[in-house]
């Protein structure tokens, strides 16, 4: 009776296995799917560390903070209510503000536009209002930021990294800013701008190349088969 | 076009649809289950530790005026401090590690072929990580030694965490083996209750099998602090960036 117990036991086991092993040439399927999707995730990383080369190359980027009261809306998406200029402007006309720098039309001018640029380090939009008063209480006490590399809008410094007030008092541990090795503005800004270029492109073949060859073994098996 | 957390986060769910096919391809549907809701559980469990003690935070699009734009804090869908892309993607990759390695060393151990998985893995983090803090899809703040603005400690968790979620996989779900020690110490635990039974991991029946897979991701998360915990004083020690104030 034990004996019958056990065997029955087993042969469950065994239906089981059979439910869920998945067959031979299944798993061959699934083992390049897989290895095809993680060569394709690591393309996307590479693409997207393309994309990004800019804002490494700016050696604060890590520990910036995002803007104050600038989203990261698109270049041609300006809030409204964040341009102060545009109430001051004679003639009812709509003048496209881009962050590149774009020239007026001619003869039109701007009465309070010196007041953005006297104060360095603003954000832009934030010439009149709480903004205003928020940034310049607290522009004196800081250093200035570090110029922009990038192009991207939503990664201009609002303030200066988090911490710099009280450096004087931390001076005895690491600082907050990582130098030498550790950061990574300095090897995107290495091997003439392509530091980090470079080091994805390496690690992305590098990647693929390893990930091929679990791909080319089970077509080996499949072949053989 | 920028690389901001909402193109990551549909990379992630897109490339996971394409994971989760060839995983049950390859482990079949029930194990295949088992080690996505195993490989989710496990990462939750250590980045909300992560999050707790001010390690590494998710929350770089939720502040300031971010959040008219990012209104969720950037990420859609959050497991609680974690979202959810970040836990997908551990699965991603210590899916492709076990795979990799179980493929190239199929006659080697499980402790083996755990290595090789979890040095695939420090592979694909080294290309993720720097991408990942450049646009702040996650940020670090713990007081390491940095390289490219990656802490090392990151790197090291990683080959942890995969080397041993795919070591308990492999024993307990593939190899279905009853290691010494963890049979002394299932015995007078899980074995007594909710699994009432003695029997080998072989002999059981696969609900049960789970509740042992549970168990020693249990027993592995004590075992990946006790691991991480030299390394993490080691680097404090040599740390070349210092904590970043929490309120920022």
């Amino acid at each position: 009776m034990a004996n019958k117990r056990i065997e029955l036991e087993q042969y469950k086991h065994y239906v089981d296995l059979l439910a869920e092993e998945p067959n031979r040439k299944t798993w061959r399927k699934g083992v390049q799917i897989v290895m095809i999707a993680a060569m394709l995730l690591a393309l996307a990383m590479f693409v997207l560390g393309l994309m990004s080369g800019n804002i490494a190359s700016n050696p604060r980027n890590v520990l910036e903070k995002p803007p104050a009261g600038t989203p990261a809306a698109p270049e041609n998406q300006i809030d409204q209510q964040n341009i102060p200029i545009q109430q001051d402007i004679p003639i009812q006309q709509d003048i496209p503000i881009q962050d590149s720098g774009q020239q007026l039309p001619e003869g039109l001018t701007i009465p309070n536009q010196s007041r953005a640029t006297d104060a360095p380090g603003l954000p832009r939009g934030t010439g009149d209002g709480s903004l205003l008063a928020q940034a310049t209480s607290t522009v004196p006490a800081e250093p200035t930021p570090a110029p922009p590399t990038g192009t991207d809008v939503g990664t201009q410094p609002a303030s200066s990294a988090p911490g710099d007030a009280d450096t004087a008092s931390k001076k005895a541990g690491p600082g907050e800013v990582t130098t030498g090795v550790g950061n990574l503005s300095n090897l995107t800004n290495g091997a003439g701008g392509r530091g980090f270029q470079v080091y994805l492109l390496v690690l992305f073949v590098g990647l693929c190349v390893f990930l091929y060859f679990p791909i080319r073994k089970v077509r080996l098996e499949g072949k053989s088969k | 076009m920028r690389a901001n957390v909402i193109v990551f986060e549909v990379v992630t769910f897109v490339l996971f649809l394409v994971f989760y096919q060839g995983g049950r391809r390859a482990l079949g549907r029930s194990r295949n289950r088992a080690f996505l809701g195993g490989a989710v559980a496990y990462s939750l469990v250590i980045e909300t530790f992560a999050v707790a003690f001010g390690v590494k935070n998710f929350y770089w699009y939720s502040i300031n005026g971010y959040y008219k734009t990012y209104p969720l804090g950037g990420y859609i869908v959050w497991l609680g401090v974690v979202p959810l892309a970040a836990a997908l993607l551990f699965y991603m990759v210590s899916m492709t590690s076990y795979l990799a390695a179980s493929t190239l060393l199929p006659r080697k151990s499980t402790w083996a072929r755990s290595s090789v998985a979890g040095a695939v893995a420090v592979a694909m983090y080294a290309l993720i990580e720097p991408v990942a803090v450049t646009n702040h899809w996650w940020t670090w703040n713990l007081k390491s030694f940095f390289v490219i603005d990656v802490p090392l400690l990151a790197l090291i968790a990683v080959f942890g965490a995969v080397f041993l979620y795919g070591a308990v996989f492999d024993l307990t779900l593939v190899q279905y083996s009853d290691p010494g020690l963890l049979k002394k110490l299932e015995d007078p635990t899980i074995r007594r209750w909710p699994i009432k039974s003695k029997k080998l991991t072989k002999n059981l029946v696969f609900r049960q099998q789970l509740e042992v897979f549970g168990f020693r991701l249990a027993v592995s998360l004590l075992a990946f602090a006790v691991f991480i915990a030299p390394f993490m004083a080691l680097l404090w020690a040599v740390a070349n960036r210092g904590q970043i104030e929490p309120g920022w």
